[in-house]
């Protein structure tokens, strides 16, 4: 569950010098550089559970290990906290997708599968995250919502979808363009982090990937194949 | 109206029943528009027309307001969802991409025109949305995913429940990630082009 190794790495930086990458030189710059990326964690932890309206910016600086003053000298709001804590796994999706982007050329076309397998995973991963906020924002003011959406989430799906203008086969392309493919795979991916979020099911990760890959690859009929007689 | 033959007051007053169905319509509109929690029971009154005592002389909470005005509509709803996921599953189990094309057509039409609701109901509020959806959503799929493993997994598999949910959830979220695009992005969204790749994949992937 990344929420809670997300609060366990919060809570342990509440000593001073305590940092998650274990005793690493730590410059001015990567302790603003990390001090934002924990309040952006703490803050999805106590959106999530509480909400837009309950979350106090008072818990989410707790929760970060640090004072409420310190806090608004990162972000001069809960708006802006809010913003930041849902772009950054967004942005992070995209950094991710861009990391796996080079290993599709280096394998032959028999060897793509463990790597879409990896592609599937990271938005597991990245929805999880970013579901619970990504319903705040859409649906606690759907005008608002429409906004944020056009504003926030569409560059996203543009910088995602360049991903599969590289990778994807032309036969692939032309059946189901980049642009729309990641619509339908961010649909799958909030689908499940959604129901995860709701009923605390737990998700098989690999074979959620292995699943998906598969459905996108040849449909249902294979993905269905039981997967114990499944060789590499 | 039936009873105004004959009847010269001016200041007619209106039906209980069409006054009801007057608040109904409004609360529709304020929780598709602020969700469960953003929602006060004086919003709505002012959005009918009507004082926040008459609401609460139809309703007794803003709960019930709730589940009049979303969760009715959506139980129906439910059901048409679970059944078209069936029918579009099947049909591209067999690979038969026109009956998973139609099957799917008529899936979308129901996620897309209802998915103000099912956000209100589901999306809009972590606490109300995991009451809403553990009783009303998670068992039936459970069953779903139970009862169809056999058929969505052929053979002897040890996750097949488990793979089988994983299909019901792709086919839902490939359909609620076009749904979602439609309603809250501002390009046009033709269902035609979102059924047919979705229908694609369904019957036959896009390629390793």
């Amino acid at each position: 569950m990344p929420d809670r190794s997300a609060k366990q790495v919060a809570t342990s930086s509440s000593s001073p010098n305590g940092s998650a990458n274990n005793g690493e030189p730590t410059s001015a710059t990567d302790v603003t550089a990390q001090r934002r990326h924990l309040l952006c964690e703490a803050a999805r932890t106590v959106f999530t559970e509480k909400g837009w309206a309950r979350a106090r910016t008072r818990d989410i600086a707790q929760e970060a290990g640090v004072t409420e003053t310190v806090l608004y000298r990162y972000f001069p709001s809960k708006d802006a906290l809010f913003e930041a804590a849902i772009l950054e796994p967004l942005e992070g999706l995209v950094a991710d997708l861009t990391e796996l982007e080079p290993s599709y050329e280096t394998v032959t076309l028999r060897d793509r599968a463990p790597i879409s397998d990896k592609v599937n995973a990271a938005m597991h991963l990245r929805l999880v995250e970013i579901a619970p906020l990504l319903c705040i924002a859409l649906f606690s003011d759907s005008e608002k919502g429409k906004i944020f959406y056009q504003d926030r989430v569409v560059p996203s799906l543009q910088a995602a979808s360049a991903f599969f203008s590289t990778t994807l086969r032309p036969k692939a392309r032309e059946a189901v363009p980049p642009e729309d493919l990641i619509i339908i795979l961010l649909g799958m991916h909030f689908a499940v982090a959604t129901q995860q979020m709701l009923s605390d099911e737990p998700v098989d990760i690999a074979l959620l990937a292995r699943t998906f890959t598969e459905i996108m690859a040849f449909g249902l009929t294979r993905a269905a194949a039981p997967k114990t007689a499944t060789k590499k | 109206m039936v009873n105004d033959t004959g009847r010269t007051s001016v200041r007619r007053r209106m039906p209980a029943a069409e006054r009801k169905a007057q608040i109904v319509s409004a609360a529709r509109d304020m929780f598709v528009r602020y969700g469960y929690s953003g929602t006060r029971t004086r919003h709505i009154a002012e959005a009918a027309g009507v004082t926040e005592a008459v609401l609460y002389q139809h309703f007794p909470s803003k709960e019930a307001l709730f589940e009049e005005a979303i969760v009715t509509v959506l139980t129906k709803t439910r059901s048409d969802i679970l059944m078209h996921t069936r029918a579009v599953a099947e049909a591209a189990l067999r690979g038969d991409a026109e009956e998973t094309a139609e099957a799917e057509g008529e899936l979308y039409a129901i996620i897309d025109s209802f998915l103000p609701e099912l956000g209100a109901a589901l999306y809009s509020d972590p606490g109300y949305g995991k009451t809403f959806y553990t009783e009303y959503f998670l068992p039936r799929m459970q069953r779903m995913a139970q009862s169809h493993s056999d058929s969505f997994v052929p053979g002897e598999d040890d996750n097949a429940s488990e793979i089988s949910r994983y299909v019901i959830s792709a086919i839902y979220g490939m359909n609620l990630g076009y749904a979602l695009h439609a309603y809250f992005g501002k390009d046009t969204v033709s269902s035609e082009n979102a059924v047919h790749e979705i229908s694609t994949i369904l019957s036959g992937g896009i390629g390793g």
